[in-house]
């Protein structure tokens, strides 16, 4: 799923960042029940642990409650939300260090795939330049498009593209030297 | 089945379309060093997809509903209270502005009609001395009469109120707001005028013909 959606979608996006605006509550509530989980999710990406992820979701909504008046509408309202997280996860990382919880991620990864291939490539993961892995857990973990990432990022599409591939090779010659 | 070019195949998985896809992955099936990379590309992609994260966090929205209440309740924060101390100043600054300026205007126009007076009183004092001084020529005749007995008593007396007239203006154009030295100079003045009307009278009374 991604974010851009059909006409009726964008309006509705509209519709909310207009009560937003407002300070209509109930609005960031709705918005929080649309796309709460996946904010969890993509500031646990960039994070490593839940804790920081709450507090980055809670920070974000400030943010924007705040700030909501600097809404220009270049973007859809949700994508620059998510902008927003991923600055706010930035910012953390910045000043509280990265605190990955390496049992967590290492259990429920290795559920699903190779345990060794999956430690390999976490190992490689935190071996990306931050801006490849940004894009590539946006795109490949979250199922952003290159349009969402690069408006979020602010960086061009091509950027975007660029940095996934090279991201994605990485991670393909972890496992292959592992092997 | 179409040549598959196997430089091609990061390309396709990259970007390429389903068909094209299908195509390099039926090609990997007979290529070795294409199988293995394609079932890297799969690993890497099924465990990213697996880093997605879902888990229940029932106080994360009160938290957040109560930080939004919280500052809607407390209006003095974050800009509004800059925006608030911003007006406070202006309103001050606005106020000193308004309990002055009426005071510095009343000392301007107090200094100004003060000047002013000042200037038509200059005027009225130049006038009458200007007479005075029409008055002391036609006098000069009479007083330069020895003949006339009183006639070195009153030039005397006309040089020395003119003497005393010289001091007291040279302390009037010092100090022009000295309200004593402008009386004296007035003073002075008027004895000048009361002389030289007693002298013309006197000589009048010598020559009633004339």
């Amino acid at each position: 799923m991604t974010l851009q959606e059909p006409a009726v979608r964008q309006a509705a996006d509209l519709d909310l960042a207009e009560r937003c605006r407002q300070q209509d509550v109930s609005a960031y509530e709705q918005f929080f029940r649309l796309y709460g989980g996946r904010m969890k999710s993509v500031a646990w990406n960039l994070l490593g642990n839940r804790e920081d992820a709450e507090d980055a979701v809670q920070d974000t909504f400030m943010k924007v409650f705040r700030s909501v008046e600097g809404f220009q509408g270049q973007a859809a309202f949700s994508t620059w939300v998510f902008r927003i997280l991923v600055n706010t996860c930035r910012d953390a990382i910045r000043t509280r260090g990265r605190r990955a919880e390496e049992p967590e991620q290492s259990k429920e990864i290795g559920a699903q795939n190779n345990p060794v291939a999956s430690i390999a490539l976490e190992r490689a993961l935190k071996k990306l330049n931050p801006r490849q892995r940004e894009v590539f857990l946006l795109a490949d973990s979250e199922g952003f498009s290159h349009a969402e990432i690069a408006a979020m990022l602010d960086i061009p599409e091509g950027t975007s593209r660029g940095l996934l591939c090279e991201a994605r090779r990485a991670l393909r010659l972890a496992l292959t030297e592992g092997k | 089945m179409r040549e598959f070019d196997c430089a091609q195949l990061e390309a396709v998985l990259n970007e390429g379309e389903a068909e094209d896809v299908a195509a390099a992955r039926a090609h990997a099936a007979q290529c070795e060093s294409c199988r293995r990379e394609v079932e890297a590309w799969d690993q890497v992609a099924a465990w990213a997809t697996g880093r997605r994260q879902n888990w229940a966090s029932p106080g994360l929205w009160p938290r957040i509903r109560e930080g939004m209440t919280a500052r809607t309740a407390r209006p003095w924060a974050g800009w509004q209270a800059w925006l608030a101390a911003a007006a406070m100043l202006v309103l001050t600054v606005s106020a000193v502005w308004l309990v002055r300026r009426p005071v510095r205007q009343e000392q301007a126009s107090r200094e100004f009609l003060t000047q002013q007076a000042l200037s038509e009183a200059e005027a009225s004092r130049s006038a009458y001395v200007h007479s005075i001084e029409r008055l002391a020529e036609l006098a000069a005749p009479v007083l330069k009469d020895d003949k006339r007995a009183a006639m070195p008593v009153y030039r005397e007396k006309l040089q020395l109120l003119d003497q005393a007239i010289a001091e007291v203006r040279h302390a009037a154009a010092e100090n022009p707001l000295n309200a004593q030295v402008q009386a004296e100079l007035a003073s002075l003045y008027d004895e000048k005028l009361k002389t030289l009307r007693e002298v013309l009278k006197y000589a009048d009374s010598e020559n009633p013909g004339v």
